[in-house]
């Protein structure tokens, strides 16, 4: 995204303008909470990085106008929410509800196994692939943006990416059998 | 979305994997959001990180302590030798002197002893290690740690 059009609305959130973050909650809580989905892989996890997110936005408003893109930045700190979280994990031992809830909701029982199925594979990558196909897959970013957010090259990203889809199809595989 | 060289089954589980349900984010979440970020904009600035007890009292010790030391060190008219430049008179006095001693030294040699003459007159006094004649401090014994009841004294 061109830095030209988040500049006003980086301007109303380093001023401190509420109309400004609902703004920028309206254009990006979606795809936040969907690449959060993907990385925790739990609905509640998801909504309170998400808030972190945003809250972190608010207090951070005095460094703002530094900030080169708004969704970089967004994203740079969801990440950061869910590093945060899956070392809680770590410490705790305790495992993500791998989108029971959503599961359970799906109203067709064949396509909400298959749902599930991937989800509990997605969920079985390592935390450094599951991140690369959550910010690309759930949250639409291209690799030079998913590169960008975690401070690796684009071929890093991309071959990241490929051997979670490697990964992935070898788990589904070997689930099927 | 799809990498052009993924093979075909990977780019179909890149397909399928977009086209999971997903969870939207719930009227709730943006309730909570926006309520957080006025709690936040509508709180006073924290106030400037004070000392803590411990901190005044390491941070008050220290310094006294170079104060201390400052009025010490000003008390026994201590030279400190900030600024002391290269003394030329000593250095020119100091090669005349080897100049006459050593006549067959080149004059190059000759500056660069009277140097390291000057400089090292200049360097602080040492505690001087008292010595018997032909014995250095490293070759004499090391008097026993302990004495244990009964046993002959060893002489130091």
């Amino acid at each position: 995204m061109p830095r030209g059009s988040d500049e006003p609305l980086v301007a109303g959130l380093a001023a401190g303008r509420e109309e400004a973050l609902a703004a920028a909650y309206a254009r990006f809580a979606r795809r936040l909470l969907a690449a959060a989905w993907g990385m925790l892989g739990s609905r509640e996890e998801a909504e309170d990085a998400v808030q972190e997110v945003f809250l972190n936005l608010v207090r951070s408003r005095a460094t703002l106008e530094h900030v080169g893109s708004l969704q970089g930045y967004l994203f740079t700190a969801l990440r950061h929410a869910a590093v945060r979280r899956w070392s809680r994990r770590a410490r705790d031992r305790a495992p993500a509800d791998l989108g029971a809830a959503e599961r359970a909701a799906a109203p067709d029982a064949a396509p909400a196994e298959r749902a599930g199925r991937l989800e509990r594979a997605l969920q079985a990558l390592p935390p450094e692939q599951r991140e690369v196909v959550a910010l690309k897959i759930d949250g639409g970013l291209t690799f030079a943006e998913i590169a960008a957010v975690l401070g690796t090259s684009i071929n890093t990203a991309a071959s990241r990416y490929r051997y979670a889809l490697e990964k992935l199809r070898e788990r589904l595989k070997e689930e099927r059998t | 979305m799809t990498q052009p060289d993924l093979p075909d089954d990977l780019a179909a589980l890149e397909r399928e994997l977009a086209a999971r349900p997903r969870p939207a984010p719930s009227e709730g979440l943006r309730e909570r959001v926006l309520a957080a970020a006025r709690r936040e904009l509508s709180a006073p600035p924290a106030p400037g990180r004070r000392l803590g007890a411990w901190e005044f009292a390491l941070a008050a010790a220290a310094a006294f302590i170079l104060l201390l030391n400052l009025s010490i060190s000003a008390a026994n008219d201590m030279n400190w030798r900030l600024c002391g430049g290269l003394d030329r008179e000593a250095v020119a006095s100091a090669a005349e002197e080897i100049g006459r001693l050593a006549p067959d030294l080149p004059p190059q040699e000759i500056r660069r002893e009277a140097l390291i003459l000057v400089a090292a007159s200049r360097l602080p006094m040492l505690p001087q290690v008292k010595m018997r004649p032909g014995e250095a401090p490293w070759t004499r014994p090391a008097a026993p740690m302990f004495q244990l009841p009964g046993a002959p004294r060893s002489r130091p």
